[in-house]
């Protein structure tokens, strides 16, 4: 009996003073979680997270500002303009992550190294898509397959570039949709380029004619049609073509080819060439 | 150091860039309550028009020797004649005053528009002295080969011949064609706007038809100033100081007398007519009537004309000015098949560009208005165009 109180009281006692000194520990633990909290999740830093991200987004917006004036006033170099834009854009924000990390955190080599680290293999598992744009973005950059202001066609849509992000390339449709489109899929896919940074683009406009039309007459009237349009770059040839076809019905199609002055204007210069035509022909009979 | 002219084209730049207006509007009325009403007998001075004597036109040596040439050429190989000049720059003063060239040389005018054949075949059979009925140019050019003698005929703005439309092109073809088969009897001499000849060149390889083609040249500042002076004799000219006066020559200014105040004023007038004029003797002399501050008996006060910026034109605007310079006139009616507009749309454009003072509106032979570039604007459209239009026109 007094052997099992003796083991009791010193059971009781290892409690107590294992007791004490787990509160001391979890006290002093919580106070130097606390200390270290504070000392990364400060005031100071978070207020300087929000300047520099209100700044970074005031200057971003500036310049989307300043683009935007300038091609209003410079229209002649606009493409050149707007191909300066995404770079900027991003340099920006390089530099803001870039001060962020240095005025917060100080990072040592060996951290830096140890976080380029850890952070590859969890960037690779879980932001495996957005990696894939952010190098795609890069590429498009820095390979130029298309610039802002180019009217490319991928994956069946065609329009004007009118942004590329890190992540992402927005195309204005002819329809004024807009098609945001990953920037992994367009390194991966064929793109076809219509201006290749030139203001100016080819534009094909076909006419299905009777197959027993004169043709001296057609080919006076579709080269007149192209070469009076207000659209027309008049730098530029004015090409005429013609086919048969006998699929369904024998019919000939006129291809004309010319160059609009502005390939924002490409719809435009498009319908007022076959309005003009198709006028043209009534009058001649052609069209009934 | 910057002058304050520099310095004020680079805030006029920063101002573009950043797209910051110009209230320019308050000085302009500034400007219209100072202004006086000059006198009809002054302003009548500065009335535009063509010379006929070669005594009297300046600075044109070299074209009159190019003209000498040609026509020595077309004694050889019977080549045809193209004159292209910008409005105002005298094209029509060095054909008439040409005419010393080529004794027997007929000027075929007329202010009437040649649109259709018969009225170009009316007017020919006409300045033929033709009595037999001809319907066609081909029939014409057969009768002229019976001609014993040959003949030089001066026929000015070709632009007249065609319309931008479809079809619209089958007159002036057609003439080329007469005139190539009747050079052998006639020396063609024609003449044609710059803007239209740019136009033609691009779309139908116009001056493939002429071998031989005359430019005319700027006209020295010398002479732009002599013809000022000269449209001033007999007033004595006070030079005041223009609206924005560079700071160096105001510091200038508190040192010299009033006499040399007056030297460095007119220098500076002139550099300004000189950089506004680029040569164009018309353009010279509308900038001096537009500075014409004010008279005062025997007095003229000149103050330099201030251009001013041209702003907010729509694509709509540009196409209708584009199509004026290619024709260098059109009629309403003419705008509405060139552009395939409404009647009324054209109406609407025309009195905005009317209301900015761009065209300027005068009456044909028809009594029909048609509309012409105002020629101080000259210059700023074409750069507009060539800004806007994507235009590569020199």
């Amino acid at each position: 009996m007094k052997k099992t109180l003796q083991l009791f009281f010193y059971f009781f006692c290892l409690i107590s003073f294992g007791q004490e000194q787990t509160v001391k520990d979890v006290k002093s633990n919580v106070e130097n979680t606390l200390n270290t909290a504070t000392e990364v999740i400060s005031f100071t830093k978070i207020f300087t997270i929000l300047i520099v991200i209100i700044l970074t987004w005031g200057i971003i917006k500036l310049l989307d500002w300043f683009f935007k004036n300038l091609v209003k006033n410079f229209n002649r170099h606009r493409l050149k303009i707007l191909r300066l834009q995404p770079v900027v854009k991003i340099l920006v924000w390089v530099l803001a992550i870039y001060t962020l990390i240095i005025t917060l955190f100080n990072p040592s080599a060996e951290a830096v190294y140890a976080l380029m680290g850890s952070s590859a293999l969890a960037l690779g598992f879980a932001l495996q898509d957005i990696v894939k744009n952010i190098f795609g973005g890069l590429l498009i950059i820095l390979d130029r397959p298309f610039q802002i202001g180019d009217r490319i066609n991928i994956k069946g849509n065609y329009g004007e570039v009118v942004n590329i992000g890190l992540r992402n390339t927005i195309v204005s449709t002819s329809d004024d949709n807009t098609v945001t489109i990953p920037n992994s899929a367009i390194i991966s896919d064929s793109i076809s380029n219509a201006n290749s940074g030139a203001l100016d683009c080819m534009v094909v406009i076909n006419l299905w004619l009777p197959i027993n039309v004169d043709v001296t007459q057609i080919r006076k009237i579709a080269e007149e049609a192209a070469i009076t349009s207000r659209y027309l770059n008049i730098d530029k040839p004015v090409t005429i073509l013609f086919f048969d076809h006998f699929d369904d019905h024998a019919a000939t199609k006129v291809v004309i080819k010319g160059y609009v002055l502005d390939a924002r204007y490409e719809k435009l210069f498009e319908g007022d060439v076959t309005e003009a035509a198709k006028k043209a022909l009534i009058e001649a009979g052609i069209y009934k | 150091m910057l002058s304050s002219e520099k310095i004020l084209k680079v805030k006029n730049f920063l101002y573009k860039l950043f797209d910051i207006a110009i209230s320019d509007e308050i000085s302009i009325i500034e400007e219209a309550e100072e202004k006086v009403l000059l006198p009809e007998e002054y302003l009548e001075r500065f009335t535009l028009y063509a010379i006929q004597d070669k005594g009297f036109l300046k600075d044109r040596e070299n074209e009159f020797k190019s003209l000498e040439l040609a026509y020595e050429n077309w004694k050889i190989v019977n080549s045809p004649l193209l004159v292209v000049n910008n409005p105002g720059e005298g094209g029509t003063s060095l054909l008439h005053a040409s005419t010393y060239i080529y004794p027997s040389a007929k000027i075929l005018e007329t202010d009437k528009s040649i649109d259709s054949y018969s009225k170009l075949i009316q007017l020919l059979t006409h300045f033929f002295k033709i009595e037999e009925k001809i319907t066609t140019l081909n029939n014409l050019g057969k009768h002229i080969e019976t001609f014993e003698e040959s003949k030089v005929v001066i026929l000015e703005n070709i632009e007249r011949l065609f319309i931008r439309k479809i079809n619209g092109f089958n007159l002036l073809e057609d003439f080329l064609l007469f005139l190539h088969a009747t050079k052998d009897k006639i020396y063609w001499i024609v003449s044609i706007n710059k803007y239209s000849f740019y136009y033609l060149n691009s779309v139908k390889y116009f001056s493939s038809h002429f071998p031989s083609i005359v430019h005319l040249n700027p006209i020295s500042n010398e002479m732009l100033k002599e013809e000022i002076i000269l449209r001033n004799r007999g007033y004595s000219m006070v030079f005041l100081k223009p609206l924005n006066l560079p700071k160096k020559i105001e510091k200038q200014f508190k040192k010299v007398t009033p006499s040399e105040r007056q030297t460095i004023l007119e220098s500076l007038f002139f550099k300004k007519l000189f950089d506004f004029s680029k040569g164009n003797m018309s353009k010279a002399i509308l900038y001096a009537r537009e500075s014409a501050f004010k008279v005062k008996e025997k007095t003229v006060y000149i103050k330099p004309f201030e251009e001013k910026e041209i702003e907010g034109l729509s694509l709509a605007d540009l196409f209708i000015l584009e199509a004026i310079f290619q024709h260098r006139s059109l009629t309403i009616d003419e705008l509405n098949i060139v552009l395939r507009n409404s009647s009324r749309q054209s109406r609407l454009t025309i009195e905005k560009l009317l209301e900015k003072n761009l065209i300027r509106p005068t009456k044909n032979s028809e009594n029909k208005s048609d509309y012409r570039i105002n020629l101080i604007y000259v210059d700023v459209l074409k750069q507009q165009l060539r800004e806007r239009l994507n235009r590569n026109f020199r």
